[in-house]
């Protein structure tokens, strides 16, 4: 018996190793071969009209090229269309480029970008309101395209750069009655190839493509990975080359790795406590800033976030052209909380928080709740998932408060508008905030960054003077890289794009 | 022809199952809070976009009516349209279903190898000290969750020793060979704990069958104890064994969405829990159908095997 069962140990042992051996094959050394992401999620869809998720973004990207693009510090640049012009406030004219094809060799010109434009507004559509300023469009001459405005609105350019700027082939849209879905045609640096749901999507590169000079891999593969201790263990053994969204606390055993790289940039994507300005419990000025000046900001970047990110003050960020003004800063002064507190008669406060119930939200709510413990407040975390808690909160309105993120939008006044708007759906008080609205005008007469700047700053002044939200932390954009990637840059968005990108 | 019809009485017996297990899917799943049009609005919600995806869903009809379309659409291999993506539900869990199973059986595969000499070995040395050995190690086993197991294995021998590949990328239609070195170590995952339960239970039958009077005879007539314990003995334990594997069969399959997870596999288990996180009914409702499905071909496999393995029953 002692026999027979060393055997069996020896033969499961062989049988391993050849299980071990066979197959072999792992990443070739070629560099043109396929750039391997792991992406977050799947694709809502590959329709830029239809889809719902920032999560998006990266995987459209490639296959859609968009009128206006955007610098890594989000201001716009050119892209499908190569200069615009602004005749009045509420005009804006695009030049395209000439000789762009979509990649059912149809041609990009004036006509095509009506079409797409109408098809952003019309029936199926999940972008209407990012284009809700847009009376008309018309083609004034072959690569000519003039948008005509109801009223002004600045943030148009930066909308272009988005969603409602990804061109699809008219032609492949009709074809497939207008759902695109599954069969993507647009006029980017790669085609669609194939898409299995919920596994991965490939692409492959696009031969007459517009900017044949950039650098760009010859396929990638983005391999749907939603579990982040996954994602990272798939790069760390050479599964991947690119490994979307680290979680901060998987990066410090990353930087220590062999073979990988990290990319830590800034992002918009802000955490923060959505508030009910209008709620009995949080509806006096005072008690909100209170709450704020509670807040130890940077002792929940270094705990919570591992201290890769900033501090938030305002919704943007600092080192961004929209940045808040100095005045707009997020103290922490538990005696003036105390002090606001028992000045609004709320000194034994008690109020109820939805959290997203993932374990590094609860970490924040659990800090949070010590922290205004600290000055005397009551806050009972009511963790829910996070379909469960956008919908109680954004929709029944069930608590007062709720801590999720803001993954942020191409355009500062796209931020301001859905959060602090009376019709923004992302505010529950259904009133704007005081001075906002005035403010934003400001932001609107001209699209260059340097004239909307005064208006923004206001704007970020009144949204600070009301606190009508909880800012706390700007968490990084965190990209793992394997050592063959090369050319890599993220954006403020944390969208990154991947032409540029080579594999040495 | 008596194996016919016992298929027949199984299989008939096997829809009023079927039928209730569906049933209660369907309503325990609109008891999970959450609007399915919030979910598929995401970030691009606004009180007209809630109001149309929820038109366009139907889910305005009565809840008994929707079930009603469904079962008998179901039963005729149409399992509907997703909410998420409008795509057809049978085509997505045909594209999904080949991984798992392919995941099931090799983890069964283990299961059985790792439990069944196991358990034989152990029933024999009643009472030493190596029983007591491998029956701790089993108990510990069972008491192991898999996607830690999972995780330990990654880290053992993806990342460490490099002998199979690492989590993610896997594609069994693109390239059958690799997927199938990659399915090793979740099907180590998923099947040890799997074969620690049989390793218990074959030994437990196992030491009541050594313990019997025609074992005793068998060994006053000078049979050798090879052929006692691996022909007569193993042989009279083989109900308890067929039960024990039928049962794992179901805990594999639920085991699965764990170990998927773990090693960024896309089966049928990962599809379930992104179904669940978009409150995508239609998909939710076909996994639990294709699961039940399986899990009552295999009681009819064990019911079945009873009868072969055992010509008292009939």
């Amino acid at each position: 018996m002692t026999f027979r069962s060393r055997a069996g140990a020896v033969a499961a042992a062989l049988l391993l190793s050849v299980v071990a051996a066979c197959g072999g094959g792992g990443s070739s050394d070629d560099a043109d071969r396929t750039l391997r992401v792991a992406a977050v999620s799947d694709a809502s869809s590959l329709d830029p009209i239809r889809g719902n998720a920032g999560t998006d973004h990266i995987l459209l990207y490639p296959i859609y090229d968009t009128l206006i693009s955007y610098t890594e510090g989000l201001e716009a640049e050119p892209g499908l269309a190569e200069s615009w012009e602004q005749p009045s406030p509420t005009e804006l004219v695009l030049k395209l480029r000439e000789g762009v094809t979509f990649h059912d060799g149809e041609p990009l010109n004036a006509e095509a970008v009506v079409y797409n434009f109408e098809r952003a507004v019309g029936e199926g559509s999940n972008i209407q309101a990012d284009l809700a300023a847009v009376e008309s469009a018309t083609a004034v001459d072959e690569y000519t395209v003039s948008y005509k405005l109801k009223y002004a609105d600045a943030s148009l350019l930066l909308v272009l750069a988005d969603r409602a700027g990804m061109m699809v082939s008219p032609k492949a849209a009709e074809a497939a009655g207008g759902d695109l879905s599954t069969k993507p045609v647009g006029a980017g640096g790669w085609e669609f190839v194939e898409w299995k749901r919920g596994a991965v999507i490939k692409v492959k590169r696009y031969a007459d493509y517009w900017d044949s000079e950039s650098d760009r891999v010859s396929a990638i593969d983005f391999n749907i990975i939603p579990d982040p201790k996954t994602r990272v263990t798939s790069l760390r053994s050479g599964q991947q080359d690119v490994v979307m969204d680290v979680s901060p606390s998987d990066a410090e055993s990353l930087e220590k790795a062999d073979g990988v790289e990290l990319s830590d940039t800034p992002r918009v994507n802000i955490n923060q406590v959505y508030v009910n300005t209008a709620s009995e419990e949080l509806g006096d000025p005072r008690v909100r800033k209170a709450l704020s000046l509670a807040i130890d900001r940077e002792a929940l970047l270094k705990s919570a976030y591992f201290g890769r990110g900033s501090v938030a003050h305002g919704a943007l960020p600092n080192d961004y052209w929209a940045e808040p003004p100095a005045s707009v800063k997020s103290e922490f002064d538990p005696d003036q909380a105390k002090k606001l507190l028992a000045d609004a008669g709320k000194s034994d406060l008690t109020f109820d928080m939805i959290a997203n119930a993932d374990s590094a939200t609860i970490r924040v709510a659990e800090i949070l709740k010590q922290q205004w413990a600290d000055v005397g407040v009551t806050m009972n975390i009511r963790p829910l998932e996070i379909v469960q808690g956008t919908s109680d909160y954004f929709n029944d309105r069930k608590t007062p408060a709720y801590l999720s993120q803001w993954t942020g939008r191409p355009d500062p006044a796209m931020t301001y508008r859905l959060l602090f708007s009376a019709d923004g759906y992302f505010n529950t008080s259904d009133k704007w905030t005081p001075g906002l609205e005035e403010a934003l005008k400001k932001s609107d007469a001209s699209t260059e960054p340097s004239e909307r700047k005064a208006g923004f700053d206001e704007a970020a002044e009144a949204v600070f003077k009301d606190t009508s939200f909880l800012p706390l932390v700007f968490g990084n954009s965190i990209v793992g890289l394997s050592d063959d990637v090369e050319g890599f840059a993220n954006n403020l968005l944390g969208k990154p794009k991947f032409k540029g990108v080579t594999l040495g | 022809m008596r194996i016919l019809r016992v298929v027949g009485t199984c299989l008939v017996a096997a829809i009023p199952t079927l039928i209730l297990a569906t049933l209660i899917v369907f309503m325990l799943q609109r008891l999970i809070p959450g609007d399915p049009a919030v979910a598929i609005a995401g970030e691009y919600a606004t009180p007209e976009n809630l109001e149309r995806i929820r038109e366009e869903l139907g889910l305005n009809q009565p809840l008994i009516m929707q079930y009603l379309t469904w079962i008998g659409n179901a039963f005729t291999g149409d399992l509907g349209t997703s909410f998420q993506t409008g795509e057809s539900i049978t085509a997505l869990v045909m594209q999904r279903l080949p991984l798992t199973a392919l995941l099931t059986l090799m983890a069964l595969l283990v299961a059985i190898l790792v439990g069944l000499p196991t358990g034989v070995i152990a029933a024999q040395k009643v009472d030493t000290a190596f029983d007591r050995f491998l029956t701790t190690g089993a108990t510990f086993g069972i008491a192991i969750p898999n996607f830690w197991l999972g995780m330990m294995l990654i880290i053992v021998f993806a990342l460490n020793l490099g002998w199979f590949p690492g989590p993610g990328g896997v594609s069994l239609q693109d390239d059958p060979a690799g997927a199938l070195r990659a399915l090793v170590l979740p099907a180590l995952a998923l099947g040890l704990v799997g074969g620690a339960e049989i390793c218990r239970q074959v030994r437990s039958a196992m030491v009541e069958s050594l313990s019997t009077d025609y074992v005793r005879t068998h060994r006053a007539k000078g049979l050798s104890n090879r052929s006692i314990v691996w022909k007569h003995a193993l042989k009279n334990s083989s109900l308890p064994f067929a039960t024990i594997v039928g049962l794992q069969v179901s805990r594999l399959i639920g085991g699965a969405v764990v170990v998927e997870a773990v090693f960024g596999l896309s089966g049928i288990g990962s599809l379930a829990v992104e179904a669940t996180n978009q409150r995508d009914y239609g998909v939710i409702q076909a996994v639990v159908f294709v699961a039940a499905v399986i899990v009552l071909l295999t009681n009819l496999i064990v019911d079945v095997s009873y009868r072969l393995l055992d010509p008292r029953i009939r």
